[in-house]
Protein backbone atom coordinates (compact mmCIF):
# COMPACT_ATOMS: atom_id res chain seq x y z
CA UNK A 1 0.00 0.00 0.00
CA UNK A 2 2.72 2.40 0.93
CA UNK A 3 4.53 1.41 -1.78
CA UNK A 4 1.55 2.37 -4.20
CA UNK A 5 1.67 5.88 -2.41
CA UNK A 6 5.41 6.10 -3.51
CA UNK A 7 4.17 5.25 -7.38
CA UNK A 8 1.63 7.67 -6.88
CA UNK A 9 4.21 10.16 -5.51
CA UNK A 10 6.65 9.64 -8.61
CA UNK A 11 4.38 9.87 -10.56
CA UNK A 12 2.82 13.18 -9.70
CA UNK A 13 6.71 14.32 -9.76
CA UNK A 14 6.65 13.14 -13.02
CA UNK A 15 3.68 14.60 -14.53
CA UNK A 16 3.89 18.18 -13.07
CA UNK A 17 7.62 17.95 -14.65
CA UNK A 18 5.73 17.67 -17.78
CA UNK A 19 3.41 20.28 -17.61
CA UNK A 20 6.07 22.62 -18.93
CA UNK A 21 6.32 20.23 -21.87
CA UNK A 22 2.85 19.30 -22.17
CA UNK A 23 3.81 16.59 -25.02
CA UNK A 24 5.89 14.88 -23.01
CA UNK A 25 5.01 11.99 -19.90
CA UNK A 26 1.41 13.63 -18.57
CA UNK A 27 -0.05 10.83 -16.50
CA UNK A 28 -3.36 9.27 -18.54
CA UNK A 29 -6.21 8.97 -16.96
CA UNK A 30 -6.19 5.38 -17.67
CA UNK A 31 -2.43 5.35 -15.67
CA UNK A 32 -3.90 7.31 -12.85
CA UNK A 33 -6.92 4.70 -12.54
CA UNK A 34 -4.74 1.53 -13.11
CA UNK A 35 -2.94 2.95 -10.17
CA UNK A 36 -6.00 3.77 -7.92
CA UNK A 37 -7.17 0.89 -8.41
CA UNK A 38 -4.13 -1.02 -7.61
CA UNK A 39 -4.16 1.16 -4.00
CA UNK A 40 -7.66 0.58 -3.47
CA UNK A 41 -6.96 -3.66 -4.10
CA UNK A 42 -3.80 -3.75 -1.64
CA UNK A 43 -6.24 -1.57 0.79
CA UNK A 44 -8.80 -4.00 0.64
CA UNK A 45 -5.96 -6.82 1.29
CA UNK A 46 -4.67 -5.25 4.27
CA UNK A 47 -8.58 -5.01 5.80
CA UNK A 48 -8.72 -8.78 5.40
CA UNK A 49 -5.31 -9.71 6.84
CA UNK A 50 -6.07 -7.44 9.70
CA UNK A 51 -9.24 -9.85 10.16
CA UNK A 52 -7.32 -12.88 9.70
CA UNK A 53 -8.61 -13.13 6.64
CA UNK A 54 -5.02 -14.73 4.73
CA UNK A 55 -6.85 -16.33 1.74
CA UNK A 56 -9.07 -13.08 0.93
CA UNK A 57 -6.06 -11.13 1.46
CA UNK A 58 -4.28 -12.80 -0.81
CA UNK A 59 -6.69 -12.79 -3.59
CA UNK A 60 -7.13 -9.38 -3.47
CA UNK A 61 -3.39 -8.71 -3.90
CA UNK A 62 -3.60 -11.38 -6.59
CA UNK A 63 -6.36 -9.20 -8.21
CA UNK A 64 -3.30 -6.36 -8.71
CA UNK A 65 -1.60 -8.49 -11.19
CA UNK A 66 -5.14 -8.60 -13.32
CA UNK A 67 -5.05 -4.20 -13.28
CA UNK A 68 -4.24 -3.09 -16.81
CA UNK A 69 -1.26 -0.92 -17.46
CA UNK A 70 0.32 0.16 -21.01
CA UNK A 71 3.25 -2.08 -21.00
CA UNK A 72 5.36 0.95 -21.38
CA UNK A 73 4.24 2.86 -18.17
CA UNK A 74 7.48 2.01 -16.08
CA UNK A 75 4.93 2.38 -13.08
CA UNK A 76 3.62 -0.70 -13.95
CA UNK A 77 6.97 -2.85 -12.99
CA UNK A 78 6.81 -1.61 -9.44
CA UNK A 79 2.78 -2.07 -8.75
CA UNK A 80 3.27 -5.79 -9.69
CA UNK A 81 6.45 -6.45 -8.01
CA UNK A 82 4.58 -5.14 -4.84
CA UNK A 83 1.95 -7.11 -5.57
CA UNK A 84 4.11 -10.55 -6.06
CA UNK A 85 5.88 -9.31 -2.51
CA UNK A 86 2.84 -9.15 -0.55
CA UNK A 87 1.43 -12.06 -2.05
CA UNK A 88 4.96 -14.29 -0.87
CA UNK A 89 4.47 -12.72 2.62
CA UNK A 90 1.30 -13.53 2.71
CA UNK A 91 2.07 -16.85 2.10
CA UNK A 92 4.73 -16.97 4.26
CA UNK A 93 2.59 -16.00 7.31
CA UNK A 94 0.28 -18.41 7.00
CA UNK A 95 3.37 -21.44 6.41
CA UNK A 96 3.42 -21.92 2.56
CA UNK A 97 7.49 -21.24 1.79
CA UNK A 98 7.30 -22.93 -1.08
CA UNK A 99 4.33 -20.73 -2.43
CA UNK A 100 6.01 -17.86 -0.60
CA UNK A 101 8.98 -18.67 -3.09
CA UNK A 102 6.84 -19.48 -6.15
CA UNK A 103 5.63 -15.35 -6.04
CA UNK A 104 8.68 -14.09 -4.94
CA UNK A 105 10.46 -15.67 -8.31
CA UNK A 106 7.75 -14.28 -10.57
CA UNK A 107 8.32 -10.95 -9.56
CA UNK A 108 11.67 -11.27 -10.16
CA UNK A 109 11.26 -13.02 -12.98
CA UNK A 110 9.26 -9.93 -14.14
CA UNK A 111 12.17 -7.79 -13.07
CA UNK A 112 13.73 -5.54 -15.41
CA UNK A 113 15.82 -2.93 -13.22
CA UNK A 114 17.24 -2.84 -10.13
CA UNK A 115 14.63 -1.20 -7.47
CA UNK A 116 13.34 -0.93 -3.77
CA UNK A 117 10.85 -3.33 -4.74
CA UNK A 118 13.16 -6.36 -6.78
CA UNK A 119 15.57 -6.08 -3.66
CA UNK A 120 12.51 -6.65 -1.53
CA UNK A 121 11.36 -10.05 -3.20
CA UNK A 122 15.10 -10.85 -2.27
CA UNK A 123 14.68 -10.14 1.22
CA UNK A 124 11.05 -12.51 1.27
CA UNK A 125 13.49 -15.53 -0.77
CA UNK A 126 15.58 -15.09 2.35
CA UNK A 127 12.92 -15.21 4.44
CA UNK A 128 11.99 -18.84 2.94
CA UNK A 129 15.35 -19.71 3.55
CA UNK A 130 15.14 -18.89 6.79
CA UNK A 131 12.07 -20.60 7.55
CA UNK A 132 13.08 -24.01 5.77
CA UNK A 133 16.27 -23.83 7.73
CA UNK A 134 14.78 -23.40 10.99
CA UNK A 135 12.11 -26.35 9.73
CA UNK A 136 15.03 -28.82 9.33
CA UNK A 137 16.87 -27.86 12.73
CA UNK A 138 13.74 -28.91 14.27
CA UNK A 139 13.85 -32.14 12.64
CA UNK A 140 17.33 -32.63 13.56
CA UNK A 141 18.81 -32.10 10.15
CA UNK A 142 21.71 -29.78 11.44
CA UNK A 143 23.31 -29.91 7.66
CA UNK A 144 20.41 -29.22 5.28
CA UNK A 145 19.74 -26.65 7.79
CA UNK A 146 22.65 -24.81 7.65
CA UNK A 147 22.98 -24.69 3.87
CA UNK A 148 19.35 -23.04 3.79
CA UNK A 149 20.73 -20.65 5.87
CA UNK A 150 23.53 -19.95 4.06
CA UNK A 151 21.23 -19.40 1.12
CA UNK A 152 19.42 -17.15 2.97
CA UNK A 153 22.47 -15.00 3.54
CA UNK A 154 22.93 -14.97 0.11
CA UNK A 155 19.74 -13.85 -1.20
CA UNK A 156 19.92 -10.95 1.43
CA UNK A 157 22.99 -10.08 0.59
CA UNK A 158 21.59 -9.71 -3.05
CA UNK A 159 19.04 -7.41 -1.64
CA UNK A 160 21.79 -5.53 -0.31
CA UNK A 161 23.61 -4.96 -3.26
CA UNK A 162 20.46 -3.64 -5.11
CA UNK A 163 19.82 -1.39 -2.78
CA UNK A 164 23.32 -0.05 -2.81
CA UNK A 165 22.09 0.55 -6.44
CA UNK A 166 19.15 2.30 -5.59
CA UNK A 167 20.95 4.45 -2.83
CA UNK A 168 23.99 5.42 -5.24
CA UNK A 169 26.31 3.55 -3.00
CA UNK A 170 29.06 2.23 -5.25
CA UNK A 171 29.16 -1.56 -5.50
CA UNK A 172 32.39 -1.59 -5.90
CA UNK A 173 32.72 -0.10 -1.90
CA UNK A 174 30.97 -2.85 -0.51
CA UNK A 175 32.65 -2.64 3.08
CA UNK B 1 -6.79 23.56 -13.45
CA UNK B 2 -6.91 22.78 -9.59
CA UNK B 3 -3.05 23.23 -9.46
CA UNK B 4 -3.51 26.83 -11.36
CA UNK B 5 -6.49 27.75 -8.69
CA UNK B 6 -3.94 27.33 -6.15
CA UNK B 7 -1.33 29.70 -7.85
CA UNK B 8 -3.68 32.42 -7.96
CA UNK B 9 -3.05 34.18 -4.39
CA UNK B 10 0.66 33.95 -4.94
CA UNK B 11 0.14 35.24 -8.49
CA UNK B 12 -1.91 38.07 -7.37
CA UNK B 13 0.91 39.26 -5.25
CA UNK B 14 3.46 38.94 -7.57
CA UNK B 15 1.45 41.19 -9.73
CA UNK B 16 0.09 43.53 -7.25
CA UNK B 17 2.59 46.06 -7.84
CA UNK B 18 1.62 46.56 -11.99
CA UNK B 19 -2.21 46.02 -11.02
CA UNK B 20 -2.18 49.10 -8.66
CA UNK B 21 0.70 51.33 -10.14
CA UNK B 22 -0.80 53.85 -12.29
CA UNK B 23 2.37 54.11 -14.09
CA UNK B 24 1.85 50.07 -15.33
CA UNK B 25 -1.29 50.85 -16.17
CA UNK B 26 -0.89 54.22 -17.96
CA UNK B 27 2.01 53.77 -20.46
CA UNK B 28 3.92 57.12 -20.89
CA UNK B 29 5.78 58.31 -23.75
CA UNK B 30 9.04 58.65 -21.52
CA UNK B 31 8.26 55.25 -19.12
CA UNK B 32 10.97 52.82 -19.92
CA UNK B 33 9.45 49.73 -22.08
CA UNK B 34 7.76 47.17 -19.60
CA UNK B 35 7.83 43.72 -20.65
CA UNK B 36 4.36 42.17 -22.00
CA UNK B 37 2.27 41.95 -18.71
CA UNK B 38 0.99 38.14 -20.64
CA UNK B 39 4.43 37.04 -20.90
CA UNK B 40 5.73 38.18 -17.36
CA UNK B 41 2.86 36.36 -15.81
CA UNK B 42 3.97 32.80 -18.05
CA UNK B 43 7.47 33.55 -16.54
CA UNK B 44 6.25 33.41 -13.32
CA UNK B 45 4.36 30.53 -13.58
CA UNK B 46 6.82 28.74 -14.85
CA UNK B 47 9.23 29.62 -12.29
CA UNK B 48 6.36 28.46 -9.45
CA UNK B 49 5.99 25.04 -11.86
CA UNK B 50 9.84 24.36 -11.51
CA UNK B 51 9.94 24.85 -7.79
CA UNK B 52 7.17 22.76 -7.11
CA UNK B 53 8.47 19.66 -9.28
CA UNK B 54 11.72 19.74 -7.63
CA UNK B 55 10.29 19.87 -4.19
CA UNK B 56 7.85 16.78 -5.47
CA UNK B 57 10.42 15.16 -7.30
CA UNK B 58 13.05 15.56 -4.09
CA UNK B 59 9.97 13.50 -1.58
CA UNK B 60 9.66 11.03 -3.90
CA UNK B 61 13.23 10.38 -4.29
CA UNK B 62 14.03 10.96 -0.85
CA UNK B 63 11.12 8.46 0.06
CA UNK B 64 12.15 5.72 -2.35
CA UNK B 65 16.24 6.30 -0.68
CA UNK B 66 14.39 6.00 2.78
CA UNK B 67 12.71 2.60 1.52
CA UNK B 68 16.06 1.09 0.19
CA UNK B 69 17.99 2.20 3.23
CA UNK B 70 15.81 0.48 5.84
CA UNK B 71 15.08 -2.44 3.48
CA UNK B 72 19.78 -2.62 3.62
CA UNK B 73 19.19 -2.39 7.85
CA UNK B 74 16.70 -4.94 7.84
CA UNK B 75 18.49 -7.16 5.45
CA UNK B 76 21.88 -6.31 7.85
CA UNK B 77 19.76 -7.72 11.05
CA UNK B 78 18.35 -10.70 9.74
CA UNK B 79 22.27 -11.44 8.26
CA UNK B 80 23.62 -11.29 11.91
CA UNK B 81 20.95 -12.98 13.29
CA UNK B 82 21.67 -16.15 11.27
CA UNK B 83 25.40 -15.47 11.53
CA UNK B 84 24.59 -16.09 15.23
CA UNK B 85 23.35 -19.21 14.80
CA UNK B 86 26.01 -20.76 12.42
CA UNK B 87 28.94 -19.33 15.00
CA UNK B 88 31.16 -19.50 12.12
CA UNK B 89 33.98 -16.49 11.40
CA UNK B 90 32.82 -16.63 8.22
CA UNK B 91 29.27 -16.07 8.59
CA UNK B 92 29.81 -13.60 11.08
CA UNK B 93 32.50 -11.58 8.76
CA UNK B 94 29.26 -11.56 6.47
CA UNK B 95 27.05 -9.88 9.32
CA UNK B 96 29.64 -6.97 9.31
CA UNK B 97 29.75 -6.47 5.91
CA UNK B 98 25.86 -6.14 6.28
CA UNK B 99 26.16 -3.92 8.94
CA UNK B 100 28.92 -1.71 7.57
CA UNK B 101 26.24 -0.91 4.17
CA UNK B 102 23.49 -0.63 6.51
CA UNK B 103 25.86 2.30 8.62
CA UNK B 104 26.75 3.70 5.10
CA UNK B 105 22.94 3.84 3.96
CA UNK B 106 22.24 5.75 7.27
CA UNK B 107 25.01 8.36 6.58
CA UNK B 108 23.81 8.58 3.09
CA UNK B 109 20.21 9.05 4.27
CA UNK B 110 21.11 12.35 6.53
CA UNK B 111 19.59 14.28 4.40
CA UNK B 112 16.01 12.40 4.67
CA UNK B 113 14.10 12.72 7.61
CA UNK B 114 13.65 8.70 7.69
CA UNK B 115 11.84 7.64 10.85
CA UNK B 116 14.62 5.55 12.85
CA UNK B 117 12.32 3.51 14.78
CA UNK B 118 9.78 2.09 12.36
CA UNK B 119 10.05 -1.42 11.62
CA UNK B 120 12.22 -3.27 8.98
CA UNK B 121 11.91 -1.65 5.25
CA UNK B 122 8.59 0.05 6.22
CA UNK B 123 10.32 2.84 7.71
CA UNK B 124 10.41 6.07 4.99
CA UNK B 125 9.61 9.81 5.56
CA UNK B 126 7.09 9.63 8.23
CA UNK B 127 4.64 7.92 5.60
CA UNK B 128 2.29 5.21 8.15
CA UNK B 129 3.41 1.92 7.50
CA UNK B 130 0.46 -0.44 6.26
CA UNK B 131 0.42 -3.59 3.99
CA UNK B 132 3.44 -5.17 3.12
CA UNK B 133 5.56 -2.68 2.30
Amino acid sequence: MRALVFVALSLLASGCASQAQPSEGVPSQALLSAIGTAQALQHESDEHEARGEIPLAIESARRVLDVPFAPSAPEREDVRLDAYGRIAELELGRDDPSAAETQANLGLAESTRDSYFRARLHVVLGRVHQSRAAHLRETGDDTAARTESEAAIDELERSIAINRVVLGLATGETP
Amino acid sequence: MTRFVRWIPLLALLLLPQLTSCGAAMPSPRSEPRQDPQRELDEQEARLRQAQQALEEAGAACEQRCRAGGSICDAARRICDIAGELGDDRSHARCETAQASCTQANERLSACACEPDAPDAGRACNVPRSGWL
